[in-house]
């Protein structure tokens, strides 16, 4: 005999319940995030997880509430060689100014794999914001030369690295370059840098 | 009774699919075409660099992602990347191997560059179509009918009278406002771009 396959009141309940739960674990994803997170490469087995980790990659997609990892309000990698033809390198020991629309500024140093950040609990500044670069001044030590000021205002994004993309691109000015310097040799006391594929491109496997 | 209110609103549903969306030009914007058909987009420049600048940074509207692209040398430059085969599938433009190879784009200077070359009259064109796409219909009423601007997402989002994720982005009453409405309200009795509003505040950061 065949059993009725009508749903009894407790069985909806159940049936509903199951319903809820599968809507809320495909419900709390945020495909965008998701997308760029899994394009971005495996972590280099030869650097764990710090402050050198994964240069040019766009910080906050995993420093980020929704990412995990501790979160940040700004975080970049600055380079060296951003034109067509050449090969960036990273750069360490520059510094990174940035001014809130209320007038808040705070420096960033680039480390030795050229990555810089900001914790979000130190500062949480309110957007737009600019961006000015500098140097140390090696005649007058602890005062710093200005080097460039970016071109445009920050809107919304606090990772370098989700519009300074690989080489300049119609969609990208490139990686964030420090002007008026030669790439290097790359060297091994860093990962390599990611330079792509850009994150934004809407159409896949173009013929 | 049910059979006809369907089959009318079938015959509704296809009617207005069949509805022409109007473009740049052709009615619903604040752009006259020139004789031999181009926009005639000089009117249009310097409000389209103060959509630029306060709207078009790569992180907001100056990416392809957005429903609404703002174009220009603060951000997204224009180039046919893209184009369609004759089954209509999406395939790289023959002419963008100069953008796609940097090697030859730096050769060939062909590469626009953010911050480097002015803004296009390729780019303003992109604008303004992806302006007065947005929502023709109502635009239609603000260009021709007197409608309030404001209501307009293109005005609502940036004055943050709608949920915007760039928040506010100007005052009513402010410099950019005043341009961006006098754009929209000059094919109006009397309607004049108010060309030094936007000048004004492009000496703004």
């Amino acid at each position: 005999m065949m059993s009725s396959t009508r749903a009894t009141p407790a069985r909806g309940l159940k049936l509903a319940l199951q319903l809820g739960v599968l809507m809320m674990a495909v419900g709390c994803g945020d495909p965008y995030r998701d997308r760029l997170i899994d394009g971005l490469p495996e972590e280099d087995p030869n650097f764990q997880p710090g402050e050198l980790h994964r240069p040019g990659q766009p910080c906050l997609a995993c420093h980020s509430a929704y990412g995990g990892a501790p979160d940040f309000s700004l975080g970049g990698t600055l380079f060296s060689g951003a034109k067509p033809t050449e090969t960036p390198t990273m750069l360490g020991g520059y510094t990174l100014r940035v001014y809130d629309s209320e007038g808040q500024s705070r420096d960033m140093l680039s480390n030795a794999c050229g990555n810089f950040h900001i914790r979000r609990k130190d500062w949480d500044p309110a957007f737009p914001l600019r961006a000015e670069l500098y140097q140390d001044n090696p005649a007058q030590p602890g005062k710093l030369i200005q080097l460039t000021i970016m071109s445009t205002r920050i809107a919304r994004e606090g990772s370098c690295a989700g519009c300074h993309i690989g080489h300049p691109s119609p969609l990208s000015p490139g990686v964030v370059e420090v002007p008026g310097t030669t790439p290097s040799a790359v060297s091994d006391a860093c990962p390599p840098p990611w330079l792509g594929p850009d994150p934004r491109a809407p159409v896949q496997g173009l013929k | 009774m049910k059979k006809r209110m369907l089959m009318m609103l079938g015959l509704l549903l296809a009617a207005s699919s069949c509805l022409e969306v109007p473009a740049a030009g052709s009615g619903a914007c604040p752009v006259d075409v020139d004789s031999d058909g181009t926009l005639a987009l000089a009117s249009f420049t310097p409000v389209s660099l103060v959509l630029e600048q306060r709207c078009g940074s790569l992180d907001c509207h100056g990416n392809i992602a957005r429903p609404l692209r703002i174009y220009g040398s603060r951000g997204l430059r224009y180039v046919p990347i893209y184009a369609f085969d004759d089954k209509g599938n999406v395939i790289q433009s023959p002419d963008a191997t100069a953008y796609i190879d940097p090697t030859k784009a730096e050769a060939d200077g062909a590469y626009p560059g953010a911050g480097g070359k002015a803004t296009t009259d390729a780019e303003h064109e992109q604008t303004v179509r992806a302006l007065c796409g947005l929502q023709p219909e109502k635009m239609r009423q603000v260009v021709f009918e007197s409608a309030d601007p404001d209501k307009l997402l293109l005005m609502s989002k940036p004055l943050n009278l709608e949920r915007h994720n760039g928040a506010k982005v100007f005052e009513r009453g402010s410099l950019d406002h005043a341009c961006i409405t006098s754009w929209l309200q000059s094919k109006l009795p009397n309607g004049a771009i108010d060309v030094a509003s936007c000048n004004e505040t492009l000496r703004n950061p």
